[in-house]
């Protein structure tokens, strides 16, 4: 197993490495450019532009940018000498050895040019609150979802059953954004006006959420500052769990359902045992292992942010920080966020194939 | 034959009773007009039709007939382990050890399950669930039965293994399922179900899935450890030439319904139902080398469209126009204890039957001098 994990991760580099150029590629083959985010400013001219690009290294040909931004070359240096360090060894070895600074192969993702911030900044301010929604949301819809599975499955065609499709069918078919705007209509509009509408913590009360005064403020009252999040992630998490439930129920009720008709469950109630442990200790085991695939491939796209809940419900996390780096052509920002994405689905898949390793026992590495 | 298989008892076993009293105690699993039907889309299934047999406590007794004819579908019966719907339990008693069962509460069936009642499935690869190992599948039976705490039942699923002959049991217990052969599982399965000592052990085609060497081994340690344990084997298979070695007694099924039963001796040598003779008459036989082998004409009745006198007619070499109009009754026929479900038995097919006597008896003279 160990071996397997080592050589997953292996087989990992070169993936990244494709992905670090297909990122590059497709941002490369999009109209605009950094420089779009200036075409309806009349004052900026055509010489601001190419001051512009020459801070932020555009106008370097595609090949050393990319290499730049990997952390392969130096920017400090011209000629051949830009693949040497400043430490005068190899660029893209690590800095402790006198490798270079920059580059993501350094952990550095650059600057964004709207912000001013290092990007590897804002994404790590942003992470928290995503894992915090997603991570809420995932629980929750996964219990509901295998419950309401697995007693869909047991019991068939039963009332339950047929309700439980119902709901799915039409949570399957309702768009993010419009239960998300249905339910700040409902909840935060003039009549019951419960809850808040977006954000993550209440601006009059606290300051804002990821900051050094943040922080001081919560160990000062964190079941205050607890309850408060958790009054902005109500609706929120309510959209996720709804919009996904649907789906992994289906699922896990037809996974059930096969789980049920095959020949060990029959020896299983041969044996005497009752109802209870042959569904939920023969048929579930077996019914969850294809879900854990199906999990596993889930995670990355939830943690990477939801998007589009994250941007009806302003919360301040990965996915809001995606849609705001489009909208303002900020493309180192951009590049740091599908990159950080893709790591996510790599490593998401290989952690699924090693959980699936540990509920069967027969997937040996 | 062994001692329960003299003719005076078998007479006895399969004698009419009188229905809502118990047998007699030295019948352990009697079965009385058991009627199971399957309620699906293009209409109902009559899967067991007015099944009566009985199998004394110690005996055995072979469930014989081609796919489909109901055998497996009155061992899941007696089981209680159909889905209900679509399977409907339309008639019939099933009594065992002193108690009819049929209409016993769920928690008191499940107290016989596994314990007093065990069963072997024809699939060994299927049957065991892949994801616990086998110790764990074994343990937990007993555990659930015999009341005992968590080693002792390891203890005794090592017990249990090492008498259906699987070498080194203490590190098989902890292998899972994939990891052993098909005779493996199968032995597995076989040291699952006798794990609690049970009165009956049903064993529905235990050996189809295996191929024919493991076949002999497996029949071998099932009637062996059936002498051992002393419970009753009730043996589900469509292989005559298995009967013929593993049990005392014989009911043969055809289209849902029993159309002949007797001793194995009476079955297998004189059979008296046209149907029983032509399942003899396919076997293959030193005596007919290098002819083809005989087979039925025709196919099982569809069980929607059974014809309406005797279902067999369609397919028998004696039918007369009698035999599609009236359904026979299964009435005395041949040996002591021996009936069978044919008109010829009947005072209207007498004549015919002594026609078909002598023709049989001319035919096979000549085929005698022949060889």
């Amino acid at each position: 197993m160990g071996k397997y994990i080592v050589r997953r991760v292996i087989q990992a580099i070169p993936v990244l490495f494709g992905i670090t150029i297909v990122v590059y590629a497709i941002l490369l083959a999009a109209p605009g450019g950094p420089t779009a985010r200036f075409a309806n400013n009349p004052r900026v001219t055509e010489a601001d532009r190419e001051k512009f690009k020459k801070a932020w290294g555009l106008d370097q040909p595609v090949p050393v940018q990319y290499c730049r931004w990997m952390g392969i070359c130096n920017p400090n240096n011209e000629g051949l000498a830009v693949f040497i360090s400043d430490q005068g060894v190899p660029n893209f070895l690590p800095t402790a050895i006198g490798g270079g600074t920059n580059g993501i192969l350094h952990g550095d993702f650059g600057i964004s040019i709207s912000t001013g911030q290092s990007v590897s900044s804002m994404i790590a301010r942003a992470a928290l609150p995503t894992a915090i929604l997603a991570g809420t949301a995932l629980v929750i819809w996964l219990i509901l979802a295998t419950l309401i599975g697995s007693f869909s499955a047991i019991k068939r065609y039963s009332f339950f059953d047929q309700a439980s499709t119902v709901f799915a069918y039409v949570g399957y078919a309702m768009p993010t954004f419009w239960l998300g705007i249905m339910l700040i209509f409902i909840f935060s509009g003039p009549g019951l006006n419960i809850l808040p509408a977006g954000g993550m913590t209440e601006t009059r009360l606290s300051p804002p959420f990821g900051t050094e005064a943040y922080w001081a403020y919560f160990a000062a009252n964190p079941f205050q500052a607890i309850a408060d999040i958790g009054r902005h992630l109500l609706l929120p998490v309510i959209t996720l769990v709804v919009v996904n439930i649907a789906g992994d129920s289906r699922f896990i009720r037809a996974s059930m359902l096969e789980s049920l008709s095959q020949d060990y469950v029959r020896t299983a109630k041969a044996k005497g045992l009752r109802n209870r442990v042959v569904w939920f200790k023969h048929a579930f085991r077996n019914a969850m292992l294809p879900f854990v695939t199906n999990v596993g491939l889930e995670i990355p796209f939830l943690f990477a942010g939801a998007i589009v809940t994250e941007t009806i419900f302003s919360w301040p996390g990965m996915g809001r920080l995606t849609i705001d780096a489009t909208r303002d052509y900020d493309y180192p920002l951009l590049m740091g966020v599908l990159l950080i994405t893709a790591i996510l689905v790599v490593f998401a898949n290989l952690l699924a194939d090693i959980a699936y390793a540990v509920v069967d026992p027969r997937i040996k590495y | 034959m062994t001692a329960q298989g003299s003719v005076e008892e078998i007479a006895v076993t399969i004698a009419e009773r009188p229905a809502g009293t118990p047998p007699d105690e030295s019948i352990l699993l009697d079965v009385r007009g058991l009627q199971t039907h399957f309620h699906v889309m293009d209409g109902t299934v009559r899967a067991v039709d007015g099944v009566n047999f009985s199998v004394p406590r110690g005996g055995t007794v072979g469930l014989v007939g081609e796919s489909a004819c109901g055998k497996s579908v009155t061992a899941l019966t007696i089981m209680r382990l159909l889905d209900i719907p679509p399977a409907e339990i339309v008639g019939g008693e099933v009594w065992f050890d002193g108690t009819e069962i049929l209409g016993l509460p769920e928690d008191e069936m499940r107290h016989l399950r596994g314990n007093d009642i065990a069963m072997i499935f024809q699939e060994p690869l299927t049957s065991l669930n892949p994801v616990f190992t086998v110790g764990d599948q074994i343990a937990e039976q007993v555990r659930l039965h015999m009341k005992v705490d968590k080693k002792e039942a390891i203890d005794r699923s090592i017990e249990s293994l090492r008498l259906v002959g699987i070498p080194s049991p203490e590190q098989r217990i902890k292998q899972y399922p994939h990891e052993m052969s098909g005779g493996m599982r199968q032995r597995v399965m076989i040291a699952m179900a006798l794990s609690c000592e049970p009165k009956l052990l049903i064993a529905d085609e235990p050996t189809t899935a295996l191929d024919v060497t493991i076949q002999a081994q497996i029949l071998e340690l099932l009637k062996s450890v059936q002498a051992r344990t002393k419970s009753a084997l009730m043996l589900i298979t469509h292989d005559l030439g298995v009967v013929a070695e593993m049990v005392d007694e014989i009911v043969v099924m055809y289209a849902g319904q029993i159309v002949e039963q007797g001793t194995a001796e009476q079955v297998l040598t004189a059979p008296t139902d046209p149907y029983t003779m032509g399942l003899i008459e396919s076997l293959p036989n030193v005596e007919k080398r290098g002819g083809r082998l005989s087979a039925i004409k025709g196919v099982v009745p569809s069980p929607f469209n059974l014809p309406p006198g005797c279902r067999f007619a369609p397919r028998c070499p004696y039918a007369w126009d009698a035999c599609r109009t009236t359904s026979p009754e299964l009435v005395p026929a041949g040996g002591p204890g021996q009936r069978a479900r044919c008109l010829l038995h009947t005072p209207a097919g007498a004549a015919r039957r002594a026609a078909m006597l002598d023709t049989a008896a001319s035919g096979g003279a000549t085929a005698g001098q022949g060889a």
